[in-house]
């Protein structure tokens, strides 16, 4: 009888076995088979995707969309400081859907690089100089002497780089020109005949900086900004859903220039999906 | 009564061996049915898709030579006319994503469909080329139209045509 039991018992064994071996194979399969079909799944569809999108930021270069968004925007040369940190691009400028086939959708962003029009601040108003009063001479091309400007509200503090654009008196002789921030002494070399830049960068605190002190000579100064800043960004005005399983980004550099004044390279960038 | 026993212990292991290996079978047969079925299944998918994946690499192979490049030789729309041999490569562009309309035209009239898929080596496949205004009605077409098919891929491109933005669409299908 004892034999019997053993004998059943080692019919389970061999059961058990099979069962186990079997599971283990259709795991396996299972496993594999799901792998398989979604390792490639997309490649192929995501390049036709990407490539929309780079030809799209072409068109809208070749069209002058691009350019009629940072226009619209910054206004003409010379600048104004109107240029918003966080612009949106209106869809009259930069109509996306008109190039897209249906069930496409792209946001397109423009943004600078690194040199933002956030601080670029025109110079035309010395009305509050500070005591002892210095010489200096205000008109609507730039100020000339010793005066105080203020900084558009910067979004964070840090050391950045400063950028003074001036204006040489009619005799063409090269301005010179220093500063002040606070007590530290801005050095400031020439970079090209109207423009210069600080050798170093210069502390600014949040906010609107109205502590800066600008000595011009030989000519007068139009215009600075700040270089390093937050990156001056502007985008149209769809919203990216968050349920996408794939989206194609891609980005192009473009020149913006205007009446022939070229102002800066800056970036075009796309995020395309398919709803 | 011992004699009995041995006996009954002989006939019941014989029992559980062939048990044993009647399981052992009917299990090898289900598994070696099921696994002929799932590879034979895959297989097809794999085919499948590795010839979807061929056409859609060659579609965006196809419309990146007809919208970037503008061909070989880079004169091939005037001579086409009296020697049809003359083009080697087709390409539709005189510069980045700006179609040509002489090129367009000599393409449209010039090449037979034949000569089409012998350039572009997709001769087991048809392929319809359409240029749509943004609006999508059809400005001009060559090729033939992929209608009823399953197995189509259709690539879009923004291109500028006749200095208006356009699209070129360029479908390759079976």
């Amino acid at each position: 009888m004892e034999i019997i039991k053993l004998n059943k018992k080692r019919g389970l064994i061999f059961s058990l076995d099979a069962a186990i071996a079997v599971t283990v194979v259709v795991i396996i399969l299972i496993t594999s088979a799901y792998y398989l079909s979604t390792a490639s799944k997309e490649s192929t569809s995501q390049v036709q995707l990407i490539r929309m999108g780079n030809d799209l930021l072409h068109i809208l270069e070749f069209t002058g969309a691009l350019d009629n968004a940072v226009k619209a925007d910054i206004g003409s040369p010379p600048y104004s400081a109107a240029a918003s940190p966080t612009a949106t691009i209106s869809t009259s400028l930069v109509n996306v859907s008109q190039y897209l086939p249906a069930s496409y959708k792209a946001l397109i962003e423009i943004s600078d690089i690194k040199e933002s029009l956030i601080s670029d601040t025109t110079i035309t108003n010395c009305s509050s100089l500070p005591a002892p009063n210095p010489i200096s001479c205000c008109s609507l091309l730039g100020c000339n002497g010793s005066f105080n400007v203020s900084t558009l509200p910067l979004n964070r503090a840090g050391n950045y780089h400063l950028l003074v654009h001036t204006r040489a008196p009619p005799s063409n002789i090269t301005p010179f020109i220093s500063g002040i921030k606070g007590n530290v002494s801005v050095v400031l070399s020439i970079l090209d005949y109207n423009r210069f830049a600080s050798t170093y960068p210069v502390p600014f605190s949040l906010g609107i900086n109205s502590d800066l002190r600008l000595n011009v000579s030989y000519g007068v100064a139009d215009w600075f900004k700040i270089l390093g800043e937050n990156a001056y960004s502007a985008n149209t005005s769809i919203k990216i859903p968050n349920n996408l399983t794939f989206m194609g980004t891609g980005e192009r550099l473009f020149a913006y220039v205007i009446q022939d004044f070229f102002d800066q390279p800056r970036y075009a960038r796309f995020y395309i999906w398919i709803e | 009564m011992e004699e009995e026993k041995k006996q009954i212990k002989i006939m019941k292991r014989g029992q559980a061996v062939v048990t044993d290996l009647f399981i052992a079978i009917a299990v090898f047969i289900v598994l070696i049915t099921i696994t002929t079925i799932i590879w034979d299944l895959y297989t097809i998918r794999l085919k499948m898709r590795q010839e979807f994946e061929d056409m859609v690499i060659k579609s965006i192979q196809i419309s990146d030579q007809l919208v970037k490049s503008s061909g070989y030789p880079l004169d091939w729309e005037f001579k086409i006319f009296s020697d049809p041999d003359y083009i080697k490569i087709i390409g539709l562009a005189y510069d980045d994503r700006k179609l040509s309309t002489e090129k367009i035209n000599a393409f449209r009239t010039n090449i037979t469909d034949q000569k089409v898929k012998d350039l572009f080596n997709i001769g087991l496949y048809n392929y319809y080329f359409t240029i749509k205004e943004k609006n999508g009605s059809i400005l001009l077409a060559k090729g033939n139209n992929p209608v009823g098919s399953f197995n189509t891929v259709n690539l879009a491109r923004i291109i500028v045509y006749k200095n208006e933005p356009r699209i070129m669409e360029f479908a390759l299908w079976k």
